[in-house]
């Protein structure tokens, strides 16, 4: 197992390291350098210019060297001094923007995850063994439906109905009343009443998704032939489809972990924007917008990050929880 | 639905010959399949002695599987039967297995201590997740309610020594995939018997095995059932099998045994043309090299929409044209013992062959 | 079974069953396909929004760059047929400007005066020529109201462009982007994937490697960057090229994986040695063969990867990252609806959603009668 688990970092660095080179890649896409942007966006706000700054903060950044070098200046500094470099919009440094926004984004992606493995996981058992009831259908109805529609249109629709119920949008992640408040209660309660919304709309498509392969999972193990020999031994249905089938069924979806966890990042990303929620979605939005690229491929840089970890969580779970897999990846 | 029935077997009592311990009477299987109603079992009737071993034979789709599922009341909730199954429990009571409810706690406590099955594929018969010894101690804490972890363990070791498998104690804590197929249907075997079963069903136990262990695995059920006792009903396509394991044969085509008798009788006086084609198609050492194997015409057909026949009317070289394709056939002695279901066998009708 | 050969059976039933089994593979599917009716009404809707995006310039009344000042933010028009209990045909009342005597907004209502009948076949306003399928100058529309009337179907948006038209123009994008940015992903990833599991050893390798890092990023996000870096001065032509290249860009190493996971799988079978002993060159081995034996897959898997490049550019282009106005496509539409407002006095601006939402149902369930037509075990 220790080996399996030190060879898969391995091939982890790599990534990391290629995946560094793409983000940087896209973050020069832009015509021009951060540096003509911003001094175009200072000097069209009436500012004056200190051109000794600019070209300071050019030779810090490389600017003026090739591409391996600006990449590998860029690169080096995140690793060895955990600097991501400058936002130029926010005129902070993209580290003091991270710490202040990942909080939030943490908590609401972790909120989210365990609410859909909560739903999807017994739903899918539910519609599986009981395939083609009332229940199934309605469930993979809503399965289908969910799928279909767009994060950004649910979060409208539900915004749209909240105000319609409650005369409140339900923006942010606080009513104005707690924003800036101690933590109380009544606070806690306001930010539980202000996630409903978007741990619905984030989970939605990631829930629909996961309970349709449950099922499908579940429905392929109740037709193996091992229930066929857990009945010849005199074991309860019901008991074979606990002890075998669900535990064979849940395995790949416990290990999609990691796949679920960048799902529930992305969805996050979109239903931010709508949804004015203090995340990493709408920092990095508006970084894109402003074309504050350092910002922008960090947090990028950073979902990927958490997508190579997300998928290594998924790697070593599998080979722990399913004893074939074990087999082949201490084989390999 | 089910429940009513459970409480009317305890009125209901039936009587079997006392040497038998199974007889199945008139026992009728339909599957519903999509839009098609197959009538997989059709008016099946045979009965199993004490200690002895009974082969029925018959091409794939013929329902034998199905018929032998149907014993254990494993078939799947498509299949709706009708007629008897009785069977005498250890305990000396006589049960219509078909009034029992499938997931009922009396129909539980038969299967796998009472009567067996061993399956087809062994390699998947067992789930990857658990070890073998989890899933062979499971049905000793099953059935045997005084048994602990470690007598059940022992109990599991002991039963992997019989049925062959070397160095058991570290066997017994692999996983499935570690074994070779031969030796997981050593372990099938195992677990199978480890509650002493009065009956045995054994599916096609070496169909998916290689030749050498299949003769492993025949010689360690015949000396098993020594040392048990306990009665089996073979499932096979292969006659050779057949010749080596069984007393009695039943031969099955399209859901009706259309010939039933000692193995001697079957093989040396086989009367069914069905019967004569499967001992003619079967390679012999004594034939001609370049002489190509016999061919029973025609495929099996689907039970669909059956009408009063002999199933085999359309493949059958002497099938008499206004009679075997209209007719129920009816059952005939051929000798004391030996039933054949064929209008050739009616005294007056001419025989063509 | 193969021991026993068939006999001629006269049985006309018998006929209809060996033609079930000797039917190719091909066919099969299409029987199976044609007896899931979610599946079958799906491919008819599909049918149906493509060939009024084909025909859209017809179809919608206004062009892309017609917009009358006068009708900003109007309800949707009611069409009628019965005027004070006569029927007198297909109509619109003209309308006129009021205000609401409590909020002071202005309001269109009915001018139940002026009955303006709808003509069918007509040739539109200036304005509103176009070339058909960018070849053949026209200027007939499907249908128009007489005497100055306005019909706008699905009401009008805050510059007084018809949405009706909106959508059905928008269609052409957003429709069209998805199939677009399918092909170049299927493209890609057969190409990739089947270099990747023909040859093996260290081109596998890095192509394994290269897959594994374009799929760690997650997909909407890395849409969001490649787009935003877009240029804002480009053509709406150019963009949309862009955007299907970026669209497929992001979604070939899925198809790429399954394609390789497939040439390794079927690489080994029967069939594939049998043609290499009797001399099939590579090429030919990868296309006539291999390729085949496992298009039925790949075909599935695009329609269901449809729906996602739609949602993807839908949203893009609401956020502002992809398409921008005057460009239209559906996301292009919805981007007014951010605004609480909006939806709050303007809700008909709701209408391109549902077309977005039955494209993308539409494709799903088209692409699930695919599946369980492809399957040969079902």
């Amino acid at each position: 197992m220790t080996k399996f688990i030190i060879k898969k970092l391995l091939i982890m660095t790599l990534t990391v390291f290629l995946i560094s080179l793409a983000v940087f890649f896209i973050i020069t896409l832009p015509p021009g350098d951060f540096m003509t942007n911003y001094v175009g966006r200072m000097l069209a706000a009436g500012e004056r210019v200190n051109q000794e700054e600019i070209d300071a903060l050019r030779r810090t950044y490389a600017l003026d060297q090739p591409f391996f070098v600006q990449f590998w200046s860029w690169f080096s500094r995140i690793i060895l001094k955990g600097d991501f470099g400058y936002s130029f919009s926010l005129s902070m440094p993209v580290t003091a923007v991270i710490k202040a926004y990942i909080g939030p984004t943490m908590a609401l992606s972790i909120t989210t995850m365990i609410f859909t493995y909560l739903i999807a996981i017994p739903v899918g058992i539910y519609s599986a063994v009981h395939q083609y009831s009332f229940g199934d259908y309605l469930f993979t109805t809503v399965c289908f439906l969910g799928q279909a529609v767009p994060n950004f249109l649910m979060a409208i629709l539900l915004m749209f109905i909240a105000f319609r119920m409650t005369g409140d949008t339900m923006l942010g992640l606080f009513s104005p009343k707690y924003q800036n408040a101690p933590w109380s209660w009544e606070k806690v309660l306001d930010l539980l009443k202000h996630c409903i919304i978007p741990v619905l709309v984030i989970g939605l498509n990631n829930t629909c998704g996961l309970i349709r392969t449950m099922r499908s999972q579940m429905l392929d193990e109740l037709n193996k032939n091992y229930v066929m020999t857990g009945k010849a031994k005199g074991m309860k249905a019901a008991a074979i489809r606990y002890k075998y089938c669900v535990r064979a069924a849940v395995n790949p979806i416990a290990s999609s972990i990691g796949w679920s966890l960048v799902n529930i990042f992305t969805g996050t990303t979109i239903t931010a924007i709508v949804l004015n929620l203090p995340s990493m979605g709408t920092v990095m939005y508006n970084a894109l917008i402003n074309q504050d690229m350092y910002l922008a491929g960090s947090w990028l840089f950073l979902m990927a990050i958490a997508t190579v970890i997300g998928t290594f969580i998924s790697d070593v779970l599998l080979a722990w929880l399913d004893p074939r897999a074990r087999k082949e990846y201490l084989k390999g | 639905m089910f429940k009513k029935k459970d409480k009317k077997d305890q009125a209901q009592s039936y009587e079997i010959s006392p040497e038998h311990i199974l007889e199945v009477r008139n026992l009728n299987v339909r599957i519903s399949v999509d839009d098609y109603l197959l009538h997989a079992v059709r008016g099946v009737n045979f009965s199993l002695k004490k200690g002895e071993t009974l082969g029925l034979v018959g091409e794939s789709g013929c329902g034998k599987s199905v018929t032998s599922k149907e014993i254990l009341g494993i078939n799947p909730d498509n299949c709706k039967s009708e007629g008897q199954i009785l069977y005498r429990t250890k305990s000396g009571k006589v049960l219509n297995l078909l009034e029992l409810e499938h997931d009922g706690a009396t129909y539980r406590a038969i299967r796998g201590s009472e009567i067996s099955m061993i399956f087809q594929e062994p390699m998947t018969a067992f789930s990857p997740l658990y070890t073998i010894g989890n899933q062979l101690s499971e049905i000793i804490l099953l059935h045997d309610k005084n048994a602990t972890k470690a007598s059940a363990r022992e109990r599991v070791l002991e039963m992997l020594r019989k049925v062959g498998i070397a160095n058991p104690e570290k066997r017994i804590d692999q996983y499935p995939h570690e074994f070779s197929g031969g030796m997981l249907q050593r372990a099938l075997i195992a677990m199978m018997l480890c509650c002493d079963p009065d009956l045995l069903i054994a599916d096609e136990p070496t169909t998916a095995l290689d030749v050498t262990i299949q003769a492993q695995i025949l010689e360690l059920m015949r000396s098993l059932q020594k040392e048990f006792g306990m009665s089996i009903l073979f499932i096979t396509h292969d006659l050779g099998i057949v010749a080596n394991m069984c007393d009695n044969v039943a031969v099955m085509y399209l859901g009706e045994i259309v010939e039933f008798g000692s193995v001697r009788q079957i093989f040396h006086n086989p009367c069914h043309p069905y019967t004569k084609g499967l001992l003619r198609s079967l390679p012999r050492m004594d034939q001609n090299r370049d002489e190509r194997l016999y061919i029973i015409d025609g495929v099996v057909p689907l039970p669909v929409d059956m009408h009063p026949c002999c199933g085999f009317h359309d493949r059958c070289g002497e099938c008499l044209v206004g009679i075997c394709d209209t007719q129920q056939i009816p059952e005939y002695e051929a000798e004391p013992g030996h039933m054949v279901r064929c209008k050739l066998m009616e005294q007056g009708v001419k025989h063509h062959g | 079974m193969g021991l026993f050969k068939s006999k001629n059976n006269t049985h006309s039933d018998e006929k209809k069953s060996d033609k079930y089994y000797y039917a190719s593979q091909w066919g099969l599917m299409a029987r199976k396909f044609r007896k899931h009716k979610l599946a079958m009404g799906s491919t008819f809707v599909l049918v149906i929004f493509y060939l009024t995006a084909i025909f859209g310039n017809f179809i919608a009344p206004q062009g892309t760059e017609q917009y009358d000042g006068k009708f900003v933010n109007c309800k949707p028009t009611p069409v009628h047929y019965f005027h004070e209990g006569k029927f007198v045909g297909p109509f619109v009342y003209g309308m006129k400007t009021e205000r609401d005597p409590v909020t002071f907004m202005a309001q269109h209502v009915e001018d139940r005066e002026k009955i303006c009948r709808i003509k069918f076949f007509t040739q539109g306003d200036p304005g509103g020529e176009y070339k058909w399928l960018g070849l053949f100058p026209s200027n007939l529309h499907l249908f128009e109201a007489e005497d100055g009337g306005k019909i706008f179907l699905f009401g009008t948006d805050n510059m007084g462009r018809d949405l009706f038209s909106r959508v059905i123009l928008g269609s052409q994008i957003s429709l069209f982007i998805p199939v677009v940015g399918m092909l170049l992903t299927v493209v890609l990833g057969l190409a990739i994937g089947s270099l990747a599991g023909y040859f093996g050893g260290w081109i596998d390798t890095v192509i394994q490697r290269l897959i594994e890092v374009v799929r760690s990023f997650p997909q909407v996000p890395l849409w969001m960057a490649l787009s935003a870096a877009i240029p804002k001065t480009m053509k709406p032509a150019q963009v949309f090229m862009l955007m299907t290249i970026i669209l497929s860009l992001v979604s070939w190493p899925g198809l790429a994986r399954v394609v390789r996971s497939k040439f390794i799988s079927v690489k080994k079978e029967d069939f594939i040695m049998a043609a290499r002993i009797s001399g099939a060159p590579g090429s030919k081995l990868i296309t006539r063969h291999m390729i085949p034996s496992f298009l039925s897959y790949i075909i599935v898997d695009m329609t269901m990867s449809i729906p996602s490049l739609i949602i993807g550019e839908t949203t893009l282009s609401f956020l502002g990252l992809g398409l921008r106005s005057p460009a239209t496509s559906w996301g292009v539409l919805l981007q007014e609806t951010n605004k609480l407002e909006t939806i709050m006095f303007y809700n008909w601006k709701l209408i391109p959603m549902i077309f977005v939402f039955l494209s993308v149902l539409a494709f799903n369930f088209m692409g699930d009668g695919l599946r369980d037509a492809a399957d040969p075990y079902k």
